[in-house]
């Protein structure tokens, strides 16, 4: 009877690619020149799921990667390679003896096993990596977890990473793990059938058998006694099965190592919040990154019981949002109770701060993110989702008036989020002029440091209320207007009868002996409504007198037309709060 | 005495290419070459490598010279500098859009110089053009011979089926 892994070939052996069959001429030239050592490079990124490596997906990587730090840009590579499966080299592998010979022959390749429902595949992938760590993952697959534990048993000790994705929770009993002294990455996801009745043995992981785990992501299952290796987890919660913040504390709490904990969406639903906000504060020494999506009051509250060193980016997101009054107040509930004495540092301490509503990502409304200088350490990130299917119709919770009144609440409610800090830079992204004068006068006054005022209205102009309150007095005991060190104003997607607001405001600030040092004013035809970009060629001159040294720019985009729409740059080019941070 | 930023590479075919030092360094054999010359005029010889195939070469190390600052710095491993190269950019795509001979070549020159980041977007290339192709599709578009008999053919087939158990 054949073995599963079909013939054993030495590498060493493989016949050259010239003169196949001995007697005839090379009849293929090209390829064939290669050494087996190139062949081999090739075979290994063969093994990528073509719809994954997509031109749009590697393009958005490729960015990632190159603006990411080490240890990122090694967990994004390592999320690629995941999508690895040998399967992809079988058409490679049948096209000819020395294709065949090579890749069977070579262990590297067989070393990111995917199993769906075939037992022999599994076998011959373990015994064509031989002696060769290796990470099996099973997917979707029908087959009893006992079984799929059993086929892996013998070779449980060279398994590094291994995935049970989407086991039925009547299974998850079976997975009684021994112990893996290799095993460095977990994934276990388990489903619930409506008509399980959960159980201590179907809920809960025991971690104790892998000493080297240092990642782990976790559906459907509760875990006990995390490994002190721990360095990243991904709690994508409990699909129905109740878990007390008690003890998911004490299990954070034994994870000293820690260094990404990511609580996804939903996770938080099945955690019964049963100490008040604020008690039991687990420290997390190590942390790098936060991540946290859920309901409102859970994020804030599990927040709040965690200790937070200051260098830690952190990113909340609400749930979806399906009331407006909710979601306008959501930045600032989503936050601990007591922000004065939370550990979230930046909210203290930040210098940059972007009020976003014109994010990119589907169904965030708003966006508010806040750094400590232009380094994601420390930096946090507030997003308020709100229902897909309302952002998709642009009503109820996703209309124009919902936004608007996220954009104001937002607005009003940064000076208390951010009491105190120490703000230079200010990026505003929204409806300007749906905006009061006394809202824009409150967040000036309250950042009196503030230096740098980036303004991009989203509906286009109406800057009279936001300049009107730059104009006004500090204080009533005081004579020089707010923001009083204000040196680069940039005001984007301006009207032309904003041109004279922004003269005026400019011609009281010198008379103060306040001057501006930079100024850019940009007019263009975006927006929901559709208008010709005046033309500004009399005004050019005039503005350019406003600041000294000639320090400003009056500048059209026509997105009508090519070139200008190339070179047309996000604010994010040069006030970066996303990605391209150090 | 020439410019001793510059050196010259005499291609197999006698070619002749005047080049930075800065560029050629991509090419670990020719940086080790560069070392052990010192300050000197002498041309280089490239015997495996025609002037067509080291044209292209330079048109690629001359692009990415930048790049080779980048993960030329002490605290950047191997294992980080080919995370910095796991994906293709399109110039990259465009500069291997030639004919399969010429493609090959240019791969490897690229080994025989021992530039990795060449050899590794080559490979890439290469690899994108096998991905998601039939056995047949494989062999038409390479020039292969089918050289399976019968009962070797059948027992591919049978993994296949192993394979493909969803």
């Amino acid at each position: 009877m054949r073995s599963p892994a079909g013939p054993r070939i030495d590498v060493s052996q493989a016949t050259p690619a010239v003169g196949l069959d001995s007697g005839q001429a090379p009849v293929w030239k090209g390829i064939d020149t290669l050494p087996n050592e190139l062949l081999l490079k090739i075979f290994a990124n063969v093994d990528g799921e073509a719809y994954v490596l997509s031109d749009e997906f590697i393009h958005a990587y490729a960015a990632q990667v190159n603006t990411h730090q080490d240890d990122d840009a090694s967990e994004l590579h390592d999320d690629v390679r995941d999508y690895g499966d040998t399967r992809l080299l079988l058409p490679a592998m049948a096209t000819c003896k020395q294709w065949r010979d090579l890749i069977a022959g070579t262990p590297t390749l067989w070393c990111r096993i995917v199993v769906y429902n075939n037992l022999h595949w599994l076998e011959t992938c373990l015994e064509r990596s031989r002696t060769l760590t290796v990470q099996v993952k099973f997917r979707h697959s029908t087959m009893n977890l006992s079984r799929a534990w059993k086929a892996i048993q013998p070779q449980k000790d060279r398994i590094a990473k291994l995935h049970f994705r989407w086991f039925e929770c009547a299974q998850s009993g079976d997975l009684a793990l021994e112990e893996m002294g290799q095993l460095m990455s977990l994934l276990v996801e388990v489903f619930h059938d409506e008509a399980t009745t959960h159980n201590e043995v179907c809920s809960s992981l025991l971690l104790t058998p892998f000493p080297r785990l240092e990642m782990l992501s976790l559906y459907g299952l509760t875990m006990q006694a995390p490994p002190s290796t721990l360095r990243k987890l991904v709690f994508r919660g409990c699909d129905g099965l109740s878990y007390r913040l008690t003890d998911f504390l004490k299990v954070l709490g034994a994870c000293v190592s820690l260094a990404k904990l990511d609580v996804c969406e939903c996770a938080l639903d099945d955690i019964v919040f049963d100490i008040p906000q604020g008690h039991s504060i687990v420290a997390l020494p190590r942390l790098r990154k936060l991540s946290i999506v859920g309901e409102v009051e859970g994020v804030s509250s599990l927040v709040s019981h965690l200790e937070l060193g200051p260098d830690v980016d952190i990113w909340l997101a609400t749930d979806p949002q399906e009331d407006i009054a909710r979601a306008a107040v959501a930045a600032l509930t989503v936050l601990p109770a007591n922000i004065q004495s939370c550990t979230i540092h930046t909210l203290r301490e930040a210098t940059r701060l972007k009020v976003d509503l014109s994010w990119r990502s589907p169904t965030e409304a708003l966006v508010i993110t806040a750094t400590r200088g232009l380094t994601s350490k420390g930096r946090i990130t507030i997003a308020v989702q709100v229902s897909e299917e309302q952002w998709v119709t642009e009503e109820g919770v996703a209309s124009a008036a919902a936004m608007t009144r996220y954009y104001r609440t937002a607005l009003q409610s940064i000076p208390y989020m951010f009491s105190g800090a120490p703000l230079d830079t200010l990026v505003c992204d929204g409806p300007l002029k749906d905006i009061d004068d006394r809202t824009w006068w409150l967040l000036f006054a309250s950042f009196p440091t503030l230096q740098t005022l980036v303004v991009d209205s989203a509906s286009g102009g109406g800057v009279s209320h936001l300049f009107h309150a730059l104009s006004s007095l500090q204080s009533s005991q005081e004579s020089h207007p707010v923001c009083r060190h204000l040196e680069y104003l940039w005001l984007r997607t301006a009207d032309p009868d904003d041109f004279e607001v922004v003269r005026q405001y400019v011609g009281r600030r010198a008379a103060c002996d306040l001057p501006l040092r930079r100024l850019n004013l940009e007019l263009d035809n975006m927006g929901p409504t559709a208008r010709r970009v005046p033309d500004v060629t009399a005004l050019r001159t005039q503005f350019e007198e406003l600041v000294p040294d000639r320090n400003s720019r009056l500048v059209t985009w026509d997105v009508t037309n090519e070139s200008d729409r190339r070179n047309w740059k996000d604010t994010e080019a040069e006030f970066p709060f996303g990605d391209s941070l150090v | 005495m020439g410019d001793s930023n510059r050196l010259t590479l005499v291609a197999s075919d006698g070619g002749k290419f005047v080049v930075d030092k800065e560029v050629v360094q991509m090419s670990v054999l020719l940086k080790n070459m560069i070392e052990d010359l010192g300050e000197t005029d002498e041309s280089i010889p490239i015997p495996n490598v025609t002037s067509p195939v080291l044209t292209k070469v330079i048109e690629f190390c001359e692009n990415h010279r930048t790049d080779a600052a980048r993960t030329d710095g002490p605290n950047v491993d191997g294992d980080d500098a080919r995370m910095r190269t796991a994906v293709v950019s399109d110039w990259d795509r465009q500069f291997f859009d030639v004919d399969q001979d010429l493609m090959f070549e240019i791969i490897v020159a690229a080994n025989y110089l021992d530039i990795k980041s060449l050899v590794d977007v080559g490979c890439k290339v290469v690899a994108d053009m096998i991905k998601g192709k039939s056995p047949q599709e494989i062999r038409d578009l390479f020039d292969i011979v089918n050289d399976f008999s019968p009962e070797e053919e059948a027992a591919l087939r049978k993994e296949n089926e192993w394979a493909n158990d969803r």
